[in-house]
């Protein structure tokens, strides 16, 4: 998948939604082969750590060791992030982000059919979702977006409180 | 009880007409799968169920598949990791629109199949993936799944279990002694390989023992491409004690949707199902990609 991204000439490779440390490292080694910048964004799982887990600690600091130029914290509710990237620092001096979902995840009911669904949105409205993001930022985040059921609306939001470059 | 005519017709080698598809059915009326469109469009579902009534069919099947706890579960890591990000009825949502599924198609009978026999089947596959036996659940965990399932169905009238699109003798095994112990007749239906045996390599002469002696009234093929579906009735037919049948999809499979294809148009159907009514099918109909129209042109082969 990383040759076909860096044939296509993608700028870097955002290895997200990753749920393992192993597979984690396998993307990121797979990346970095294909002489693409990788960034590895990590589950947080409800316990605050990996869905695997494993601690985000150990994941931050392998893939450091692999090459990734930024760790991320994702596809987790608003306050699992805010929590997750509350502890980033202490991990690493490198650049880490977050990016939450918001509403709940409303699977199909046909194995087949995979087209995540979020429900409840409507509870994370862009000025919310901003007002959350900013703990992030305080945290010492320096990447931060949206995740499942964020629309651009909500990137502008994001946008607009940073400011033009 | 409408279950009684169609045992009655089976036992005199009467030929039985089963729908066509539905979930394809729905995609091929420009409407997404999503949610089996139970709760969202239900007068639309229970209108392809009328259609294929209008059509002739004796027997209507639900639009039930993999509708399970299992299928919305499998996307989480586990019951913590759900109810955390999970929307809050996944623990009910699956067994609430199996039951739907089922009443719709009763509702469908009443309006539109008052002056003859059509019997409501309750259609459910394998737990897992139904190509990957690899994946069969063990055998306990199974049965207490098809204990709810099957439970579920006969509460909300269904008059049969077509448990189909099955890959492996043990999961069918588990299907109709469950079936059995609540008192549903059941019907299997096998997926054949190109090879004429199931993907796990068993042959269809096994299998149809094994459902024999489980009290299984009736075994198909169904799921397969018409070519499939007659290499394995050449190896169904004369190992069968019990009714046999067969209904294929046409098309091609291409996850999550499906291709439909102008390769077998009605007229064309109905040729493959003389032919398996020649090699001793009782029981003809159509899976994936078959419509009203191809029920209709079965018709012809009462």
């Amino acid at each position: 998948m990383a040759e076909v991204f860096a044939a296509e000439k993608v700028d870097f490779l955002l290895a997200e939604s990753m749920n393992t440390i192993h597979e984690a490292k396998a993307a990121l080694a797979a990346g970095r082969a294909a002489k693409l910048p990788v960034w590895v964004s990590f589950v947080i799982g409800p316990e605050g750590e990996l869905l695997s887990r494993e601690a985000l600690a150990d994941a931050v600091a392998e893939m450091e060791k692999g090459g990734a130029e930024a760790v991320l914290v994702s596809n987790a509710p608003p306050a699992d992030i805010t929590r997750a990237a509350g502890r980033m620092k202490s991990f690493t001096k490198a650049p880490f982000g977050a990016f939450a979902h918001i509403g709940r995840f409303s699977p199909p009911s046909w194995k087949f059919d995979f087209h995540p669904q979020f429900i409840e949105t409507e509870e994370w409205p862009p000025a919310r979702y901003q007002a959350e993001a900013r703990q992030w930022k305080d945290a010492g985040a320096r990447i931060v977006g949206g995740c499942c059921g964020t629309t651009p609306a909500h990137t502008r939001a994001l946008r607009e409180w940073l400011g033009r470059r | 009880m409408n279950y009684e005519p169609l045992r009655e017709k089976l036992q005199k080698g009467g030929t039985v007409i089963l729908d066509g598809a539905i979930g394809t059915e729905i995609l091929r009326r420009n409407v997404t799968w999503a949610d089996h469109q139970l709760t969202t469009k239900p007068e639309f579902v229970r209108g392809i169920h009328e259609d294929y009534i209008r059509a002739g069919a004796d027997v209507i099947s639900t639009n039930s598949f993999q509708l399970s706890r299992r299928a919305l579960y499998n996307h989480f890591r586990d019951d913590a990791h759900r109810h955390h990000i999970g929307a809050k009825d996944l623990d009910e949502r699956a067994n609430l629109l199996l039951a739907a599924s089922v009443r719709l198609a009763v509702e469908a009978r009443e309006r539109v199949a008052a002056k003859r026999p059509v019997a409501v089947a309750a259609a459910i596959t394998t737990l897992e993936w139904c190509f990957r036996p690899d994946l069969v659940p063990a055998e306990e965990q199974a049965r207490r799944e098809y204990r709810e399932l099957f439970g579920i169905v006969k509460q909300n009238g269904a008059d049969l279990v077509l448990f189909e699109t099955v890959n492996s003798i043990g999961e069918a095994c588990v299907a109709a002694e469950v079936a059995r112990e609540l008192g549903l007749p059941c019907w299997v239906g096998f997926v054949p390989a190109k090879t004429g045996k199931l993907f796990t390599g068993e042959t269809l002469g096994d299998a149809v023992e094994a459902m024999q002696k489980r009290g299984v009234e009736a075994v198909l093929l169904n799921c397969a491409p018409p070519d499939d579906i007659t290499t394995g009735m050449k190896e169904l037919a004369p190992r069968a004690k019990v009714a046999t049948g067969a209904y294929a999809h046409i098309g091609r499979f291409n996850p999550p949707e499906w291709m439909f294809t102008d390769e077998y148009p009605p007229s064309r159907y109905q040729k493959e199902c003389a032919g398996w009514k020649q090699m001793g099918a009782r029981v003809l109909g159509g899976c994936c990609g078959t419509t009203p129209e191809h029920i209709a042109a079965l018709q012809a082969l009462r």
